[in-house]
């Protein structure tokens, strides 16, 4: 199965990645986490190496361990191989790991039970132990200075460091002892590194791959030729307007200010346009948990409501510049427009994606345009919107939100974190504290004729482990 | 000769020392920093302190440099900011690839611009002569990333004679390493042909203008002889330089067009590396180019030997 993407492998070990596309495209294959998180938009904790868990009071939790798993290196996996695992991430202080913050201690209580102690409720570290920080590396391997070259894991594919060359293709066979098996379809992996999409399509329309991450002018191209896509919403486009106090742009502090430009940009026609429909008009930034129905549409294009808001603001020669990065310098540049015509100069500077997340953490610009994933808002409120906050350079006081948040972190009963979050979002979408556009769509392209169950990922990519050869290849 | 090449590979070390030096401070001016590219969103002032003290982006910019600076006169170039790759791995890699690019790229080149140039040289005046100039002038303003856009599509989606993608090194077929650079040597040689063709037109009707041609042609010797044993040796020497010119525009023209072919070359590297803040990668990035470029220059250099005895002598 040759898999063309745009997302290059940094780092295959697990407690120094981020999650992101190089996560679900290079380390799942490799490792299996203590859970595994579920592929739908629930984003739900399931079993993967703990076959099951229990809480034992609000600050203890314990899994009970699958038996039999071996690293491919021959060491057995168990809950001595596990505690060495959380105390090693701990430990390394990976990007990941304030999201498990909670976790204190680890304890052995079994041969396969393993007792986790955390410093206060916690509700998402199942979730998160799902994601990079929850990897299980071969303890045997912890001293290998090559282990983020040539990973050491439990999970169905074992990387070929020998045939693959970093920043061009990268090879996977199948684990002949994984403790899951391989349903039928299954099949070694070729991932070839192609920066650039249209690279990516040409080598999919001419047959040197089976499937690709694309951007949308090739997704329609590549759809017109007969290609199957699989698409899901996961990002969103927007600015988050970090000087509400009005620092840097006055007039940014009055929130009907902020309203205007939301009434004054078409965001059915940005998605259409834009994004050759693969995008959907949104006022929340929230898909699922966050989510807030009856602000669903809260706003529209409406550029007469936004000029008389401006007006009432006496804001009507209001001008800011706002921070972009090449590749979605489109969409900003259609709101440009938008703005003009209600009488809002907004400025375009367009600045180097490596330096971006830095300018964005000073007090130059009174906006970001940070596109960030809409799902969990946790997250979400520790990056974007808490008190401390990377991206809250203008120090604001979020302290309402951020008594939300805590709560919301802190307590194990799943309807009161839903209402909680709800609350939470209503005030980022009525006072404006970040703007949503669009949600942006995802696309992998795919010869289905040679594919089954490609399904795109939350990180842009595909799941990877899911997909298989097409009946009709395997002639199962 | 030989003291004209010793020369040169002296002078390169001062060279090589002051392009590092001035890398390495320009490098540190660029706004951002590797640790927000590593590190991500959530990342507390600790965790940045402690991978700056790991990456040993805590000290002071002159002992980062001597840091640098001795450990690269042992030959090596450091370690990648996101991982144990060796620079000089990534650098060795991808070299490769961009090399074939240039040297298929400058192949194309002189095999369409020098008997292009010369034959428009030799009919000065003449409609094929100006449709030589005027198809120059066109293939010169091409940018060679649109015209490898272009060629893709016929040669490697609808007929697919070449991969579209792709790199194949002549170690695993002679063959294949051909196919796989053919499109992009093409869209690069396309301009520089272009450049060439003019620059050897002109070598070719200042010759031909020069006391000894007139000599050569008033002894009776055949317009052949005087072409080819007098007017074009001596018309060579531009045409050299220019080669060695149009060699550092093409390695130049090769990190543009590898993003199209999907090659992993020198220029892929350069621009990751730039892309990430990966500064160990970009330092090396830029003294191997300079020492690419470097070489090139002594290469003409050894041609000009070849071609005017006073070089050799002197």
């Amino acid at each position: 199965m040759r898999y063309g993407t745009g997302s290059p492998m940094q780092t295959f070990d697990p407690h120094r990645a981020d999650t992101g596309p190089a996560f679900s495209t290079y380390l799942t294959l490799v490792y299996d986490g203590l859970t595994r998180v579920a592929p739908d938009d629930t984003g739900d904790p399931l079993p993967a190496l703990a076959k099951s868990w229990e809480w034992i009071d609000d600050v203890t939790i314990e899994f009970v361990l699958q038996e039999g798993v071996q690293f491919i290196d021959g060491e057995p996996f168990n809950a001595y191989a596990a505690k060495a695992n959380i105390e090693r991430m701990i430990a390394a202080e990976g990007p990941r790991s304030r999201t498990v913050a909670s976790i204190q201690t680890a304890e052995v209580v079994g041969t396969y039970r393993l007792r986790l102690h955390l410093s206060y409720p916690d509700p998402t570290v199942t979730y998160n132990l799902g994601l990079s920080p929850g990897m299980m590396v071969s303890p045997a391997a912890f001293d290998n200075p090559h282990l983020d070259l040539n990973p050491v894991g439990t999970g169905p594919w074992i990387y070929d460091f020998e045939n693959s060359t970093i920043g061009d293709v990268h090879r996977f066979r199948l684990n002949p002892n994984y403790f899951k098996g391989h349903p039928d379809g299954r099949a070694d992996y070729e991932i070839r590194l192609l920066k650039d999409s249209r690279a990516r399509l040409n080598a999919l329309v001419s047959g040197q791959i089976d499937f690709a991450v694309l951007g949308p002018s090739e997704s329609e191209y590549a759809e017109r030729r007969g290609f199957n896509l699989s698409t899901r919403m996961s990002r969103w486009m927007g600015m988050t307007f970090i000087d509400r106090n009005g620092e840097v742009a006055p007039a940014l502090a009055d929130v009907r200010v902020r309203r205007a430009i939301g009434y004054a940009v078409d965001r059915q026609a940005i998605a259409d346009v834009v994004f050759f429909g693969f995008a959907e008009p949104r006022s929340q930034p929230m898909a699922t948990l966050g989510h807030v129905d009856d602000l669903k549409n809260y706003f529209y294009y409406d550029p007469q409501k936004a000029r008389t808001l401006l007006k009432e603001a006496d804001a009507e020669d209001l001008h800011f510049v706002v921070p972009v990065i090449a590749p979605i310098s489109a969409g900003y540049e259609a709101i440009q427009h938008y703005l003009k015509q209600v009488g809002i100069n907004m400025e375009l500077e367009v600045v180097e994606p490596g330096s971006y997340a830095a300018l964005a953490r000073t007090r130059r610009f009174p906006v970001n345009t940070i596109g960030y994933p809409t799902y969990d808002p946790d997250s979400r409120h520790l990056a974007i919107w808490g008190p401390e906050a990377a991206y809250n350079p203008f120090e604001l006081n979020t302290s309402q939100l951020e008594t939300i948040a805590a709560r919301a972190r802190q307590t194990l009963d799943e309807e009161l974190r839903e209402q909680l979050f709800e609350e939470y979002f209503r005030i980022i979408v009525t006072e404006v504290y970040s703007l949503v556009f669009v949600h942006v769509m995802d696309v992998v392209a795919y010869d289905g004729e040679r594919l089954a169950d490609v399904e795109v990922s939350r990180y842009i990519d595909p799941r990877l482990r899911e997909v298989k050869l097409a009946p009709r290849v395997t002639g199962l | 000769m030989i003291q004209l090449l010793v020369s040169r590979i002296i002078g390169l070390v001062p060279l090589l020392l002051i392009v590092s030096f001035l890398t390495f401070g320009m490098l540190h001016m660029v706004p951002g920093d590797v640790r927000d590219r590593i590190l991500g969103t959530d990342a507390t002032a600790e965790q940045y302190e402690a991978l700056g003290e790991k990456l040993g982006l805590n000290d002071p910019i002159v002992v980062q440099y001597a840091r640098w600076l001795f450990n690269a006169v042992q030959g090596d170039l450091g370690t990648s900011a996101y991982n144990s790759q060796k620079v000089t791995d990534a650098v060795l890699d991808t070299l490769p690839v961009t090399l074939s690019l240039t040297l298929g790229g400058m192949f194309v080149a002189i095999l369409i611009g020098v008997p292009a140039g010369v034959y428009a040289g030799l009919h000065r005046g003449s409609y094929i002569d100006r449709a030589a100039v005027l198809i120059a002038t066109i293939g010169q303003s091409l940018p060679n990333f649109w015209v490898a856009m272009l060629l893709v599509i016929p040669l490697g989606l609808i007929w697919q004679v070449v991969p579209a993608t792709g790199f194949v090194s002549p170690s695993d077929s002679i063959t294949e390493w051909i196919k796989s650079i053919t499109v992009a040597s093409i869209a690069l040689g396309t301009s520089a042909s272009a450049a060439l063709a003019r620059q050897t037109r002109g070598a070719i009707i200042d010759v031909l203008r020069q006391d000894y041609i007139r000599t050569a042609r008033s002894k009776g010797l055949s317009r052949e002889v005087v072409t080819f044993k007098h007017a074009l040796k001596n018309a060579s020497v531009p045409v050299i330089t220019t080669i060695g010119f149009q060699v550092n525009g093409l390695l130049g023209g090769a990190l543009i067009v590898e993003q199209i072919f999907g090659l992993h070359g020198f220029g892929s590297l350069a621009i990751d590396a730039v892309r990430t803040q990966n500064m160990p990668m970009m330092q090396g990035v830029v003294i191997m180019g300079t020492l690419v470029i470097v070489l090139v220059n002594i290469g003409v250099d050894i041609a000009y030997g070849f071609v005017n005895p006073k070089v050799r002598s002197s």
